[in-house]
């Protein structure tokens, strides 16, 4: 079962849900478009988030036997798209933005028990956050800081490129405490850390944007891990022109020795080695962005001319299908 | 593995079996039109162009550094010019062989805010290897002294007819030579079997970069989304400033030879053609034709604004009439840039860039 939030050929933003037998199952209407779509650990419930800066999101169960329930953050918060589940599904976290103070990035806390009610906030050490992803251990949570702060009267410009700094922040979920916080390489400064996945080895795999000049263009994936600093994807100098400076998302392999990005301005996908950081393969998607593991090798991706498209860094790439709608940022294999 | 990826393949082509048709508007041999029109009415002609112009100047710099003389400069900067002007026509198509490899930056290592290459440029020159001038060294070296913008430097402000500017020509020989190959690579890779033209032509299943119609066709149009925004945002404001003391002229292209304006103007022209020759409005609706009007009247004047301005480009920046034309420029961009994309994209069924938004 694959979850994805599109614009569907009505023009309506929903949550595409469908079957590994190949039936769409549904859709789960959102009022506006969605970006992130999170599930908890068993795979029964599900929650949507806002593409920043909106404010709404949309709780699910995956089987569709209640009716969804729609949340918000609070007034002077906005959320960025993505979140994580306790280990148990019990609590859920999303990255938010307190825009009255140069885009502060907080991390929400909801009981999911509760009707997602915000029961407390965490700090997330940086600007601007984007993905956070919660670590094997259960307990920490990885955030990714892009740096660039926004307000929402200005819509999605961006406010402080001259001085942007990125980091990724590594934090108890349950005393809020900071345990590690890596920044961009000094003279990559507008780096923007954005999208996030953790490899088997416990080392987070990020992939960003460049804010700088699109002739002189860094590496935009790398890694850190709780105890290693930010290190990019060594490269020569094509790639990262190659991918126009952007990763749209990242994913893992079911076993995580696989790591896929994803350059919807580029079109390519990129199959990683974990292990050795070597470019396994690469393939074109025309504006593909949604990638998710689906085997130990292989991934399902797809992009927003509604193409789905399986890829594997040992068979390549599979049959391609076209969809309808237009797939937004990210998929996620149940 | 192989198990999942057999199950997820037969899962796909189920998929593919019940998906309903296209939401486009538009019959495929309406769009199949357009896309051959945008090639080869617009982009193969516009590659050759660049590609003699590159040899053309490579000539005269050869010739100049033979035996310098003022005419033999002249014939050599006018060429300059002359290429900047083809440049312009294609620097907006970001897809295709021109953006594989590198080549796009190579060409033209623009914006450059942190002056890469000029510092780079300059030490070359105070070097004077004599094994950078050789056939094809230039290719190792960094991007930011490959293109247009080291040509530009050499040309305009180093002492190329005099004695101790013979290394400084010799560079631009071999700067104009390596531009005359990636203009014939990028040339040649839209053409034959398995050129970049076949692969817009022929879109599907099998095809590795495009699988559909629409994927073709959205490429055209980022493309012209993709100069409506890249020249005001990185070819204009940062330039313009807010007002006469803060234009900065040195963060306007080409400067240095004095061909700011006419850089704006020939991309003006560009983007008028691109639309014009593929014939890209002919996919509205009958009840959406007012798009189409409405671009070629904002696109006559953003021609006829960019080509009114007086050079040189301080003056341009300076002068409360020449700002107000470009201040003006800039409104009408913003408005070809909705009408593009608020407008004819969703008439014709079309999400460009739908997931290429930074900052998702």
């Amino acid at each position: 079962m694959f979850l994805a939030p599109c614009r569907n050929a009505a023009g309506s933003y929903a949550i595409l849900v469908f079957t590994e037998s190949g039936e769409p199952v549904r859709e789960v209407a959102l009022p506006s478009r969605g970006h992130d779509v999170v599930l908890d650990q068993a795979g029964r419930q599900a929650v949507a988030f806002a593409r920043r800066p909106g404010t709404f999101a949309i709780g699910f169960d995956v089987a569709g036997a209640r009716s969804p329930a729609s949340f918000a953050c609070p007034p002077d918060r906005h959320f960025y798209g993505h979140g994580a589940f306790a280990p148990d599904g019990r609590l859920l976290y999303s990255t938010e933005s307190d825009y009255a103070h140069g885009a502060r990035g907080v991390v929400g806390v909801y009981d999911c028990t509760d009707g997602f009610r915000r029961i407390g906030e965490l700090d997330s050490h940086g600007i601007g956050p984007h993905e956070l992803i919660l670590m094997p251990d259960g307990r920490t949570l990885a955030i990714a800081n892009g740096g660039i702060a926004t307000h929402p009267a200005t819509g999605r410009e961006k406010l402080n490129l001259d001085t942007m700094r990125s980091s990724i922040s590594f934090v108890d979920r349950l005393t809020g405490d900071l345990l590690a916080r890596h920044e961009t390489p000094a003279e990559f400064g507008r780096l923007s850390m954005r999208h996030m996945t953790v490899d088997g080895s416990e080392f987070v795999w990020f992939g960003g944007q460049w804010e700088g000049s699109p002739v002189d263009v860094p590496s935009v994936i790398g890694r850190a891990s709780l105890d290693s600093a930010v290190e990019l994807l060594p490269s020569g100098p094509e790639l990262p022109l190659a991918l126009e400076g952007y990763i749209g998302s990242m994913a893992r392999s079911r076993d995580g020795s696989v790591i896929a990005a994803s350059s919807p301005k580029g079109g390519r996908i990129l199959l990683i080695d974990a292990a050795t950081m070597k470019i396994l393969s690469e393939e074109r998607l025309f504006d593909g962005c949604g990638v998710t593991g689906i085997g130990n090798r292989a991934f399902l991706a797809t992009s927003g001319a509604g193409t789905i498209l399986p890829v594997a860094s040992d068979t390549g790439p599979g049959r391609p299908a076209t969809f309808p709608v237009a797939f937004d940022n990210h998929v996620k294999a149940v | 593995m192989t198990r999942i990826l057999a199950s997820a393949l037969a899962f796909l082509s189920l998929l593919a079996a019940t998906a309903a048709p296209a939401a486009a508007a538009n019959d495929e041999a309406g769009q199949a039109a357009v896309v051959e029109r945008a090639v080869t009415q617009y982009i193969v002609p516009n590659y050759r162009q660049l590609a003699e112009s590159a040899s053309t100047l490579a000539g005269r710099i050869d010739r100049l550094c033979k035996e310098p003389d003022a005419k033999k400069l002249e014939d050599a900067q006018a060429g300059f010019r002359e290429l900047l002007r083809a440049w312009a026509a294609v620097d907006f198509l970001r897809f295709g062989p021109m953006a594989d490899g590198g080549r796009y930056e190579r060409f033209a290592f623009w914006p450059d805010p942190r002056g890469i290459g000029q510092r780079q440029l300059r030490r070359m020159i105070s070097e004077a290897n004599p094994a950078l001038l050789g056939e094809g060294a230039l290719k190792s070296q960094s991007a930011a002294v490959q293109g247009l913008p080291a040509l530009e430097v050499l040309l305009f402000e180093e002492p190329v007819t005099a004695a101790e500017g013979a290394f400084s020509c010799g560079l631009a020989a071999a700067v104009a030579r390596n531009l005359a190959g990636i203009a014939a690579e990028a040339r040649d890779g839209w053409l034959g079997e398995t050129g970049w033209s076949r692969l817009m032509a022929r879109p599907g299943p099998e095809n590795a970069v495009y699988r559909s119609r629409a994927e073709t066709l959205t490429e055209l149009l980022k493309a012209e989304l993709t100069g409506l925004e890249q020249t005001p945002d990185q070819r204009i404001r940062p330039a313009l400033g807010d007002s006469p003391e803060t234009a900065r002229p040195r963060a306007a292209p080409y400067y240095r030879s004095g061909s700011t304006a006419e850089y704006w103007h020939a991309t003006a022209r560009a983007l008028t053609s691109f639309a014009e020759k593929s014939e890209m409005m002919s996919l509205l609706p009958k009840e959406k034709s007012w798009i189409a009007n409405s671009v070629a009247f904002e696109f006559d004047n953003l021609t006829r604004t960019l080509g009114a301005l007086t050079p040189p480009v301080e003056t341009i920046l300076t002068d409360p009439a020449q700002r107000d034309k470009v201040s003006y420029a800039l409104v009408v961009f913003s408005s070809l840039k909705n009408l593009f994309h608020d407008q004819y994209s969703p008439a014709v069924g079309l999400s460009p860039g739908f997931n290429a938004l930074d900052g998702d």
